[in-house]
């Protein structure tokens, strides 16, 4: 470490949950903690989601095609902490693999809760069967979390609600899981959360994020064009994952609102050229999410452009996606 | 990797000015009262400020892109067995560059490449030109240098130079980026800006390094298509005959990982030129067994040290019973003694 000015490399977060210790004597030992901590798997209370046929598909992008909220829900016994997602969809009439549908999840009073708004399921979750694999091990490649999050239900975090949008005009039926850790021993849980207060702070919450631009982007035939992507004014956020799903392919910039600085290189050349990064070197996808060399720490309020322009001479659905971590502190705490 | 984002600060504030500041002048407890008041204090100061704080170096440093400068060259098209101009990519003294991922695409990934430092002498980061599907990938695998490379643009610009060969025989459209980390020194805070000054003034001595091939015979059939080896089908080339990675005696290299491109499968088995032919296997290897490509190397559990001037010797042996091209990169980190 450099005089406290932060300049070393390590790991995001402490190393857990190892099974085996070292006691005083040198000899290893069972964690007397591990018998209490379980793998530990939610689903949707009926794990297969019917979402009906999206009749409005001629945008491009569909307003309708929208399933009830569906409910995640763990009984009272113990906390969970969540550290991956996958998927499963299928077209109910053929039972051919599907994965044309976007997720939100939201609290229980239908409040988005770990997004800016929906989520294209390819960059929210493994499950798809990335080319460089087959969807019969795509169960390998779960999205991992960057951040986990708790749910205590006795502190009032019971519960989740998700709800689809079925981007086909036929009828698909979904599943997601949510895999974690059970923490069925309260103090196995109070020490995490010890662990986590010690790494944030006092009332400090961090939790996973997905940010997508503010609005759907239906780019026309080479058509460039520039999307908003505002991270909250309720906490700083720091971006660590990228990944994308589009119907072909694109060039794409990021730019800080705030002094314009550009995250690359391009933009116009001398010779008036416009240009930008292309997609497979930017964006990942869920499965194989693009992991930049640093991570991007933002503070509350700022808002990223987005700069996409389509190479694929046709209409272009483009989903993008950062995936990151948001850090939520009280107004007037010491800063930090 | 990423710099942390939480760093661990002790007495900040200063415990001392803490509680002067809170008890202010007037000092009216005394005795239990007096030292009740100072543990209130303690506890407060420890909720308050005690702990992990977001790393200031943070607000300074992001990932970011490298790409060709011109627009049209950012999808070059190379024609079928040509070679391209040098292409510059271009970092502006915005702040200095860490170079940590290659990536690329191409209509087809059958091309070689050779990168210049244009800043430093035209320093090469490989002996000759290697194959791009040894040492890039795409954004869900890019390829990991093993040691950044770093630009130091404290006083001027500086320039990476790529010339690419297309070895397809078709028309090549080639799109080549870098992706690293951007320190924005300039725009930090003072105790920040100076520890990456610090941080920057020595680090280019260590940089990663691509080793290809040489010894292969001049004039020979194994000489018509380098950088390549190509054996004819079942050839072995063994012993005296066979190719050997070389480091000049510039600097040390350590091995770290191994790639290959090939027309066929072969196997192999690495001799070393010093200390009495060691042979680092007890047989030969199949090619799929010890070497990975750009997206997925192969790397060794333990970095081996190839001196200056040292050579590591590879034996080869056809097995696709066919003639075999066989590109082969070791990719290191090399440490030059300023």
């Amino acid at each position: 470490m450099l005089d406290g000015s932060g300049l070393i490399s390590s790991s995001f977060a402490p190393i857990r949950n190892r099974a085996y210790v070292v006691g005083k004597d040198g000899r290893i030992r069972l964690d007397p903690a591990k018998r209490h901590l379980k793998p530990y798997t939610l689903l949707t209370e009926d794990e297969s989601i019917t979402v009906a046929a999206n009749t409005d598909m001629t945008g491009g992008f569909a307003a309708g095609g929208v399933s009830d909220p569906a409910i995640m829900e763990i009984d009272g016994k113990a906390p969970f902490e969540a550290t991956t997602i996958s998927f499963h969809g299928r077209r109910t009439s053929t039972g051919a693999i599907n994965s044309q549908f976007t997720v939100k999840i939201m609290d229980p009073q239908s409040r988005p809760l770990l997004m800016n708004r929906e989520i294209h399921i390819r960059t929210l979750a493994g499950g798809f069967g990335s080319s460089l694999g087959t969807e019969a091990n795509a169960g390998g490649r779960p999205l991992i979390l960057p951040e986990t999050f708790f749910m205590d239900p006795d502190a009032g975090g019971r519960a989740l609600a998700v709800e689809f949008r079925n981007l086909n005009a036929f009828e698909i039926a979904v599943r997601i899981a949510i895999h974690g850790i059970r923490y069925t021993d309260f103090r196995a849980y109070e020490s995490a959360l010890r662990e986590r207060e010690a790494m944030f702070g006092r009332g400090r919450i961090a939790y996973p994020f997905f940010a997508t631009t503010d609005r759907h982007v239906r780019l026309t035939a080479s058509q460039a064009t520039t999307f908003d992507l505002r991270l909250s004014d309720d906490s700083d956020a720091e971006l660590m994952k990228l990944a994308r799903y589009s119907d072909g392919d694109f060039l794409s910039r990021i730019v800080e609102m705030d002094g314009q600085r550009a995250l690359d290189n391009a933009g116009a050349d001398a010779s008036g050229g416009q240009s930008g990064v292309f997609m497979d070197f930017m964006w990942g996808d869920s499965e194989f999410p693009f992991i930049p060399y640093e991570t991007a720490y933002y503070e509350r309020g700022t808002k990223l452009q987005v700069w996409l322009e389509d190479l694929s001479a046709a209409v272009n659905n483009v989903w993008v996606t950062a995936i990151g971590r948001k850090i939520r502190y009280p107004e007037g705490a010491p800063q930090r | 990797m990423s710099l942390p984002t939480y760093i661990r600060r002790r007495r900040v504030p200063d415990p001392v000015a803490y509680l002067d500041n809170a008890f202010g002048r007037k000092q009216v407890e005394t005795g239990p009262a007096f030292w009740n008041r100072v543990l209130q204090l303690h506890k407060q100061w420890q909720e308050d400020y005690d702990g992990f704080y977001i790393n200031p170096a943070k607000r300074s440093v992001r990932p970011w892109w490298l790409v060709a400068d011109r627009a049209a060259d950012q999808a070059l098209v190379v024609a079928g067995n040509a070679t391209s101009a040098f292409i510059p990519f271009t970092i502006d003294t915005t702040g200095h560059y860490e170079v940590s991922y290659i990536m690329h695409q191409a209509t087809s990934t059958n091309y070689v490449v050779e990168i210049f430092d244009g800043g430093n002498n035209m320093k090469k980061f490989m002996n000759q030109e290697i194959h791009a599907e040894t040492i890039a990938g795409t954004a869900r695998r890019p390829f990991v240098l093993p040691e950044s490379w770093v630009f130091n643009v404290e006083d001027a610009p500086r320039t990476i130079f790529v010339r690419f060969r297309d070895r397809s025989g078709s028309s090549n459209t080639i799109r080549w980026c870098f992706h690293g980390r951007r320190w924005f020194q300039k725009e930090a805070i003072a105790p920040v800006q100076e520890a990456i000054y610090r941080r920057f003034q020595r680090r280019e001595r260590l940089f990663s390094y691509f080793l290809t091939l040489d010894g292969i015979p001049t004039g020979s059939t194994e000489d018509d298509n380098t950088p390549a080896i190509r054996l004819t089908a079942d050839q072995s080339v063994i012993e005296n005959r066979a190719p050997y990675f070389w480091t000049t005696d510039e600097a040390d290299t350590e091995l770290i990982k191994m790639t290959f491109r090939s027309t066929g499968v072969f196997e192999f088995q690495l001799r070393e030129f010093q200390n009495g032919g060691r042979i680092l296997s007890n047989g030969f290897i199949r090619n799929t067994m010890g070497m990975g490509d750009g997206e997925f190397p192969f790397v060794f559990p333990e970095g081996y040290l190839l001196e200056r001037n040292h050579k590591l010797g590879i034996d080869l042996r056809d097995l696709s019973s066919a003639q075999n091209d066989i590109y082969l990169t070791v990719i290191g980190r090399r440490l030059q003694y300023a």
